[in-house]
């Protein structure tokens, strides 16, 4: 296997499957780099496959079988002879274990270093480094919690509610939230054992919960020579059970200065970690306006689209010519924030149910014109097949401000045309022309508000609502 | 897929000799063989046998009818190089008109230096070799049709 350190990579095999993957391809293709699909027997229609210049079956439907296995990943980047890997998000991105391996042999992983992987994969010791650098973190325990006993003696200093979550753990579990001392020893233990069985380690840590808080995440990139940038922020508030659903860039509640003094703060404890390639460090907001850390991603994101809209970075093609040892200011000479841009997930879901919708996409008819952006791997024809994540496409939009952004959502929406399968359109249309959601007042709950409403008839109140988007303007 | 001009892959030319059996599935049917090349395998021991890899479970040979009668395709039930022989150059494991048992091998395959015995799960004859020798092979690509005996 060859590797060219500081030259262009030759050939490139995508890790991963549906949008993601042809995202990386679309920004190989820009760079004159082959690409290599794999995939699994379930995606032998994928678009993915289809638009790779090579392509490799690795196995069966089952993730275990195919996409997350390290073995026949590597297998199939041994046989395509390629200079680098590029995880995407999910599967084996978050994997310094397949980081390293790629590293034995030669292979280059396109995302940071596997040190500063796990660093960040241990929630704890994520955030005392970002303490360390003063990065506004939740009040919480320093460090792992022995037992029941110490737990409560921090929830009485830290003061209820407080939330204890899994060292070693993400997705939810291992995680509970304690209103009173009552509960505190009943769901200690619980969220020990289901941590202990889930990931392998028990270790727990605790936090203060805030209630309805937003999440505000900013993306940075760092080059291998010391250099961290953070290009703003993402306000993702909009999600259903820690699922993100509709994201902006920037965040209405995120003044200049914060955005500023965060940026700094971020730049340089990330410097310090030697972080390399992109990253999103996610922070809750509380009710008072105060950002608090809580964990970072050391991949590329879903939402990274809205990022690319407002600063013209192709964080894509950035990752890529981050790997071959390019400079931050060669990649990004001039940096400046322009607009405002809102990502619609679609998702194969019931838009009020939320049940997975599988099947074979009959009509797909995808919306243009100026300011609207789809990252899709579907077609009319398509099967969505019910082993993977149901994202189907990303709806981007940019206007010159908000206003705009959300007029050209709403056209883009309405223009949308997805038939065979159910998708969450319906929902984002009704987001969309949502008062709550023009003025900005969003946090983690509005969902579950929003749809305990009455739902509206949607060609109706087109014109009610342009009104109200005029006032609030 | 195409890896007609891959030349330079070549890797049992170093080999000196096979130690088996590393890893084995669930019912045991294909014995996984790790060759040392000069003392070393390709990929650090450390990483093999570290938690995170966790290798695949491999049944038997996948087989699907087809269009003869009687006549059925052994497909590839991994992505890696399909070696006829043991050691190239030699006597290939069959040859067309050789009479296999279930159990019986009849190549392998190789995933990152390490090699994974086909197995024929029915009796009958070899009527139709489908992969090349040192071929770089998919997970579900035909390798051999046989002849059912039944």
């Amino acid at each position: 296997m060859r590797k060219q350190m500081d030259g262009m990579f030759n050939k490139i095999l995508i890790a991963n499957r549906g949008e993601i993957a042809v995202r990386m391809i679309c920004a190989c293709k820009e760079l004159g780099i082959r690409t290599v699909a794999i995939y699994s027997e379930a995606d032998r229609d994928s678009l993915h496959v289809h638009l790779a210049d090579e392509q490799i079956c690795i196995g069966p439907a089952r993730p275990a079988d195919s996409y997350l296995n390290i073995p026949l990943v590597m297998s199939a980047a041994d046989l395509a002879d390629v200079d680098a890997i590029h995880p995407g998000y999910g599967f084996l991105s978050e994997n310094a274990g397949f980081a390293e391996i790629c590293e034995a042999c030669g292979i280059k992983f396109i995302g940071p270093p596997p040190d500063v992987i796990r660093l960040m994969g241990e929630k704890e010791k994520a955030r005392q480094a970002m303490k360390k650098a003063n990065v506004p973190i939740l009040p919480g325990s320093d460090g792992v919690i022995a037992s029941a006993r110490e737990a409560a003696e921090w929830a009485h200093q830290i003061g209820y509610p407080v939330i204890v979550k899994a060292s070693a753990g993400g997705g939810g579990r291992g995680m509970r939230i304690i209103r009173s001392v009552a509960e505190l020893d009943h769901s200690f233990n619980a969220a020990h054992v289901e941590a202990k069985a889930a990931f392998g380690n028990g270790d727990l840590y605790m936090e203060k919960f805030i209630d309805g808080p937003r999440h505000i995440e900013f993306q940075v990139l760092g080059d291998t020579h010391g250099q961290v940038i953070c290009l703003g922020e993402r306000e993702c508030s909009i999600q259903r059970r820690h699922q993100k659903l509709l994201e902006e860039s920037p965040s209405m509640q995120v003044s200049e200065e914060m955005r500023q003094v965060i940026g700094e703060k971020l730049e340089s404890c990330l410097a310090s970690i030697g972080y390399v390639n992109a990253g999103t460090v996610e922070f809750l907001m509380d009710e008072d306006g105060a950002l608090h850390f809580i964990e970072m991603n050391t991949r590329i994101q879903v939402e990274h689209p809205v990022t690319e809209m407002v600063t013209g970075v192709d964080l894509a093609k950035a990752q890529i010519l981050i790997a071959c040892n390019a400079r931050i200011e060669e990649i990004i000479p001039k940096f400046e924030r322009r607009g405002h841009s809102i990502e619609c997930r679609i998702n194969a879901e019931h838009p009020e149910k939320f049940t997975p919708s599988a099947g074979r996409i009959n009509t797909f008819l995808v919306p243009g014109g100026p300011g609207v952006r789809v990252d899709t791997a579907a077609y009319a024809g398509a099967v969505i097949s019910p082993y993977y994540d149901s994202l189907i496409a990303k709806l981007i939009t940019h206007g010159k401000n908000r206003q705009e952004a959300i007029i050209r959502m709403r056209r883009a929406l309405e223009m949308f045309t997805v038939e065979g399968i159910h998708t969450t359109i319906p929902l984002h249309r009704r987001i969309l022309e949502d008062d709550q959601f023009i003025r900005g007042e969003v946090d983690t709950q509005y969902l579950e508000r929003l749809l305990q409403l009455p739902s509206r008839a949607h060609g109706a109140s087109g014109q009610g609502s342009s009104t109200t988007l005029a006032a609030v303007a | 897929m195409n890896y007609t001009d891959r030349a330079e892959l070549n890797l049992f030319d170093s080999m000196t000799h096979v130690a088996e059996p590393t890893l084995q599935s669930r019912d045991a049917t294909a014995a996984i063989r790790q060759p040392v090349v000069n003392g070393q395998t390709g990929l650090p021991a450390s990483l093999l046998s570290s938690s995170f890899v966790s290798w695949p479970q491999f049944t038997s040979t996948m087989v699907a009818p087809v269009v003869e009668e009687n006549v059925h395709i052994l497909k590839s039930q991994t992505v890696g190089i399909f070696h006829a022989s043991k050691i190239p150059g030699t006597q290939p494991f069959v040859e067309l008109g050789t009479v296999v048992k279930p159990g019986q091998i009849v190549g392998v395959i190789e995933i990152l230096r390490l090699m994974i015995d086909v197995k024929s799960d029915l009796s009958g004859e070899i009527v139709k070799k489908l992969a090349g020798d040192g071929e770089p092979v998919e997970y579900g690509q035909p390798l051999f049709a046989v002849r059912s005996s039944q």
